[in-house]
């Protein structure tokens, strides 16, 4: 029997920040977001937090009802939650003020990729591999997206996997028939290993997504409060520690928000 | 993995017995699947959720521990005349190979598939709790691109086979493998030191002999002195131990997994000696960005967003010099 059962060890657990009591929490909801990194994200969003004494601190939640739970209370006035719920939320009003830019790009997307093989987008009773959201735990909402976009996934079953890259490798080991991945997993593993991505093909492009927005919550946020939550969010860029959060989560920087992006 | 995960892995750990508990009852007509699990554990169940609820049959749940009464168990299982039984870890697979020998089997969360002698066992299929190697250095080639020449120890009546697979997966990589037999682990610092010049990383393979703590303290104090990156198989606890990174099995996928078998048994009719043993789908790749800085390592920007982040969690100076 192995013996690496009897180390001494601490698992990492997956917690919330603290925050103070003078804390105001910026909660944060996006089923698209890495969960598996969420404890990175945290950390490294508070550093920036703590090092610009913003008294802010990033709470995360995983489910939909958590978020409308918190967004419900009254002293909450920030959140950066998906740019689909902010069109689709109902409720209490979100204006978004800023939005994440990765290379320049407000926007992200997910191609679905195969091996080249048999007719493209036929993938009925076949298997794709594709990171889930946080409360779709089956991939229905993934396949209803598909079908939607003229994909044949009738009796497809989604193979959940925490992170692009290894939905990629799974196709490439044949272990399913196809992978949703965004093009930045494509091109990592283009760098790291050509050769594994150079049969694949891509047979669908799912719809652009804005990158969830810095919203403020109804009117609830002075001006002055605003004003200073926005020009701090401006800074991560430049700060170490705002530069890890941002690279944590796949973007370099926050720029104003334009009406017409929700519309796109 | 976590600990209390992997040591239900393993078959180590003891839950009281519960009795089964149905999850999901489908119409009359469709089969009924039963999962026996190794003891009862959040984590399992989180994954098998979705499994369940995909699943176009019946299922029941039961937890085994190595001291309750098998035959209960067993006649409980029985009753319900499954159609396929899905074992997870060490205990629950001994009980459905010794009381269930030509009912569907489908195993999972067991370390060393090759120990299930599975040519005398055409009733079962297995997804395997270890990637192939190539699948692991791809992953550890995110963090480690330039990775060429990895030194690794071995204990020969163990993982001989392993090996042997790893160096021909890795050589097609570009990537030597220098896997050095020792007869004990009492060899290892001898064989470290005598080794360590020219490589560009230590790999702590799945070996039931060289995966001990000893071993693993000793290699961690030293590649961290010598500044060499040192990777691991099989658990997380690994790297947020000391370890640079560790590459181990993603239990969401697994139960995704286990659904395509299923499907391949039940709707497609094939038999599961057909569908053999299955490598892991997904990984969690888990660095740990104390040892990452205290070798001179800086990560990539572009792979942040795919890599779960550890801090070495006892005191023991990494990070620190």
């Amino acid at each position: 029997m192995i013996a690496a059962a009897l180390l001494v060890v601490t698992s990492a657990t997956l917690t919330a920040s603290t925050a103070s009591a003078a804390d105001s929490l910026i909660y944060f909801y996006d089923p698209d977001a890495n969960h598996q990194a969420i404890v990175d994200i945290t950390n490294a969003f508070d550093g920036f937090l703590t090092k610009i004494g913003l008294g802010a601190k990033f709470q995360p939640l995983a489910a939909r009802s958590a978020f409308e739970a918190s967004v419900a209370k009254p002293d909450t006035q920030f959140v950066i939650v998906s740019s689909d719920y902010v069109k689709n939320g109902k409720g209490v009003s979100l204006v978004p003020v800023l939005v994440p830019s990765a290379n320049g790009d407000t926007f992200y997307h997910k191609l679905l990729v195969d091996r080249g093989m048999g007719a493209p987008g036929e993938l009925d009773g076949l298997a794709i591999a594709a990171t889930l959201t946080g409360e779709d735990q089956s991939g229905q909402s993934v396949l209803s997206r598909l079908q939607d976009g003229g994909v044949k996934v009738k009796g497809a079953a989604i193979v959940p996997v925490s992170k692009d890259i290894d939905a990629l490798l799974a196709l490439s080991f044949g272990q399913v028939q196809a992978a949703l991945v965004t093009p930045n997993s494509l091109a990592l593993l283009k760098r790291i290993k050509p050769q594994l991505v150079a049969s694949i093909r891509q047979v669908y492009q799912m719809p652009k997504i804005l990158r969830s927005p810095l919203c403020v919550v109804a009117d609830r946020a002075s001006p002055e409060r605003k004003r200073e939550i926005v020009e701090a969010f401006k800074r991560m860029s430049k700060e170490e520690e705002g530069q890890q959060a941002m690279r944590t989560m796949g973007f370099d920087q926050w720029v104003v928000f334009e009406p017409g992006m929700l519309k796109k | 993995m976590g600990l209390a995960c992997l040591l239900a892995v393993l078959g180590t750990t003891c839950t009281p017995l519960s009795v089964g508990q149905r999850l999901v009852m489908k119409a009359p007509d469709r089969p009924t699947i039963v999962i026996v699990k190794s003891s009862q554990l959040e984590a399992l169940d989180i994954p098998f959720t979705a499994f369940t609820s995909q699943v176009d049959a019946s299922v029941w749940s039961f937890v085994v521990t190595p001291e309750q009464d098998d035959e209960a168990l067993a006649d409980e299982i029985s009753a319900l005349q499954p159609a396929l039984i899905v074992a997870l870890g060490a205990t629950a697979t001994t009980l459905a190979f010794e009381r269930f020998p030509n009912t569907p089997t489908l195993v999972a969360l067991v370390v060393n598939y090759r120990r299930l002698q599975l040519a005398q066992r055409p009733n079962v299929m297995v997804i395997a709790l270890e990637p192939p190697a190539a699948a692991e250095f791809i992953q550890f080639q995110l963090v480690l691109p330039t990775l060429r020449r990895v030194l690794a120890f071995y204990a020969p009546h163990e993982s001989a086979e392993l090996v042997k697979s790893a160096k021909v997966q890795l050589a097609a990589m570009d990537i030597e493998l220098v896997a050095i037999p020792v007869s004990s682990i009492d060899d290892v610092p001898d064989a470290y030191q005598a080794n360590k010049k020219g490589k560009d990383a230590v790999w702590f393979l799945n070996d039931s002999v060289i995966m001990n703590p000893k071993t693993f303290a000793y290699l961690r104090t030293h590649t961290l002195q010598d500044r060499l990156p040192f990777i691991a198989s099989l658990s997380e606890d690994f790297a947020v131990n000391g370890a640079l990174m560790s590459v181990s099995v993603d239990l969401r996928s697994l139960a995704g997994q286990a659904l395509i078998m299923e499907k391949l048994l039940v709707e497609q009719g094939k038999k599961p000696s057909e569908i053999g043993v299955q490598p892991p789908i997904g990984a969690k790749l888990v660095v740990n960005t104390d040892v990452a800085k205290a070798i001179g390592l800086e990560l990539p920007d572009d792979i942040q967003p795919f890599i779960r982040k550890a801090r070495t969690h006892t005191a023991r100076g990494a990070g620190k010099d």
